[in-house]
């Protein structure tokens, strides 16, 4: 480990030298580009990360004054994987000049790609508004080079975080509209009844017993088998639980579908939500009596 | 920033492709740089509208400089662009001859989805010119013996079809899937289409086109022996009781929810039309038979 440490400073002088020495038509930045290169990959193998993410940066800039733009991008996604370790921060950052430099190369589908990493970075960092910022710009770089499956993956995520933030009818517009984009796909189609699912929960959290209705209505039309699955029929039951302000029958529905289909956390959560508005419901009831 | 402003990126290609007194030629390889350069830089900035010109530019630049498979890609760029600004009759041009370039190069695939990618964008707008271009596609793949590849387009332009109403064409356009998919031995495709087919017939409320579908079709081998085929004559048989229950009741079978979800909604409204008529025909023609005066 040590020997790995002391190569890497050792590439480093020398990069550091050749960039302060005299060169001709721009060799010492290649040079000390190269030796950057080995520096930080030293440092990587003696799991140096902070030095080993530095020195990338020190290769981009290198990389930038050759005119060698998607090296330099590609070395700021390298010092973004370093700190990633340390310092998130620190990471987006790097992620976040890549992105940049892609965009201004054209490679709109790295800068998604890319934009997709910030947001997965602010995700495990508990950051939710910034994923949902980023998760949506990953999925308009995604769309407009027409990679529907990543845009609408990120979409998906958007979906599913406006609904934890409580902004329901964005999610809804989401899932519907991937729902609807599934349908004429022979292979998507069999996830469509999930989308709608998903839409119908989100739905079931507004509180609106005629907008529940109304989207199974319209669920139906824009899915003739929906009426017919096991989704539909959650959603169904629950809206008339809602409706008669029944929590028991509430939670009887969700655990017979339970049983069959385990429902995820995201799902989970949202039907406790609208569990906790039926139980406050029936409280004031029994006040009123 | 100057460097890299687009407007500037552009004038500069510009002055490369006109002819002066010190310029005797268009220096294309310079231009074109220029030119893909701008319409990053412009659609990076959101300029939809200038980014579509810099990518034609860079498409012609492409073309000038023998590399259609370049061009076609900056082509696609601008339809895709043009989309956005909902400029409807450029999307056709631009798709149509990205579809050329890289026929050019001798590339059916992607000529066949750029012609896809354009009818995708018109059907609401431009629905006939949408079908136009997915029969184009289907016939580019057809012609390179590529059939399997053209199903989706051929659901695609069914679905155009039903939306304008045009059940005839619709399922004129399944059968032909049919044909398809019999070239390339996929049975369960060829099977549907052909159930798809005969689905649109009655909900055209044209009982002998679909009787006369169904017989043609039954000559296949492989629709004879499938649930397809079992569903299809429950149907009709159905029908020709007038049996009005029994056709809904077919209407939700899993055979048929296993269909195109365009053709589901139509089978799920039927009857569409008086049934009744057709048992009173078919008791008429069994008199006229047994009548011996």
């Amino acid at each position: 480990m040590g020997d790995h440490l002391a190569r890497a400073e050792d590439f480093e002088n020398k990069a550091e030298k050749k960039l302060s020495g005299w060169g001709l038509f721009g060799s010492k930045f290649e040079d000390a580009a190269d030796l950057f290169d080995k520096s930080a990959n030293s440092y990587k193998l003696a799991k140096s990360w902070d030095k080993a993410g530095s020195t990338y940066i020190k290769l981009a800039n290198c990389n930038l004054k050759l005119e060698s733009k998607h090296e330099a991008a590609q070395a700021y996604v390298d010092a973004a994987h370093c700190y990633k370790k340390t310092n998130i921060n620190e990471s987006v950052s790097c992620l976040d000049n890549a992105v940049n430099i892609f965009c201004e190369i054209g490679r709109l589908s790295m800068a998604a790609r890319y934009l997709k990493e910030i947001a997965e970075l602010y995700e495990s960092e508990q950051n939710i508004e910034q994923a949902v910022v980023y998760y949506e710009k990953s999925a308009d770089f995604y769309e407009n080079e027409e990679v529907n499956t990543s845009a609408n993956q990120c979409k998906q995520k958007v979906a599913q975080f406006s609904a934890q933030l409580e902004q329901y009818q964005r999610s809804i517009e989401i899932y519907e509209d991937i729902a609807r984009q599934s349908l004429s796909n022979n292979l998507l189609k069999y996830g469509v009844k999930g989308h709608l699912l998903n839409a119908g929960i989100c739905q079931l959290c507004k509180d609106d017993v005629i907008a529940i209705t109304n989207a199974l209505e319209r669920y139906q039309d824009l899915d003739p088998t929906f009426s017919g699955t096991r989704e539909y029929r959650l959603l169904a039951d629950i809206a008339a639980a809602i409706d008669e302000e029944d929590v028991g029958k509430f939670t009887e529905v969700i655990k017979e579908f339970d049983s069959m289909t385990p429902l995820d956390s995201w799902k989970t959560t949202l039907l406790l939500r609208v569990k906790e508005k039926l139980k406050a419901k029936e409280l004031e009831e029994d006040d009123l009596t | 920033m100057a460097a890299s402003d687009p407007n500037k990126l552009m004038a500069k290609a510009d002055k490369q492709t006109r002819l002066s007194l010190t310029r005797w030629s268009a220096d294309w390889k310079s231009a074109t740089v220029l030119y893909e350069q701008a319409a990053n830089g412009f659609r990076v900035a959101k300029d939809y509208e200038n980014a579509k010109i810099a990518y034609e530019k860079a498409s012609k630049g492409q073309e000038m400089l023998s590399s259609p498979w370049d061009a076609a890609k900056h082509m696609e760029s601008a339809a895709a662009l043009a989309k956005d600004l909902r400029h409807w009759q450029e999307v056709v041009d631009f798709y149509r001859r990205a579809s050329e370039l890289y026929m050019e190069c001798g590339r059916p695939q992607p000529a066949s989805d750029a012609l896809a990618k354009g009818a995708r964008a018109l059907e609401d707008s431009m629905s006939e010119e949408a079908i136009q271009l997915y029969t184009d596609a289907c016939t580019i793949l057809e012609d390179d013996g590529r059939e399997q590849m053209a199903f989706d387009l051929y659901r695609a332009a069914t679905n155009v079809y039903i939306k304008l109403e045009k059940y005839t064409d619709a399922a004129s356009f399944m059968l032909r899937l049919g044909l398809a998919a019999d070239k390339c031995n996929a049975t369960n495709s060829q099977c549907k289409a052909y159930l798809n087919a005969i689905v649109i017939y009655l909900y055209a409320h044209d009982f002998i086109q679909a009787e006369k579908c169904y017989n043609d079709c039954s000559q296949i081998d492989a629709f004879l022996r499938s649930d397809q085929n079992r569903c299809a004559s429950k149907l009709l048989a159905a029908y020709r009781d007038g049996d009005v229950e029994e056709i809904k009741r077919i209407a939700q079978s899993s055979v048929i929810s296993h269909l195109d979800h365009v053709i589901v909604k139509l089978a799920r409204k039927l009857p569409t039309g008086d049934v009744s008529a057709l048992k009173a025909e078919d008791e008429e023609e069994a008199l006229d038979e047994n009548d011996l005066t």
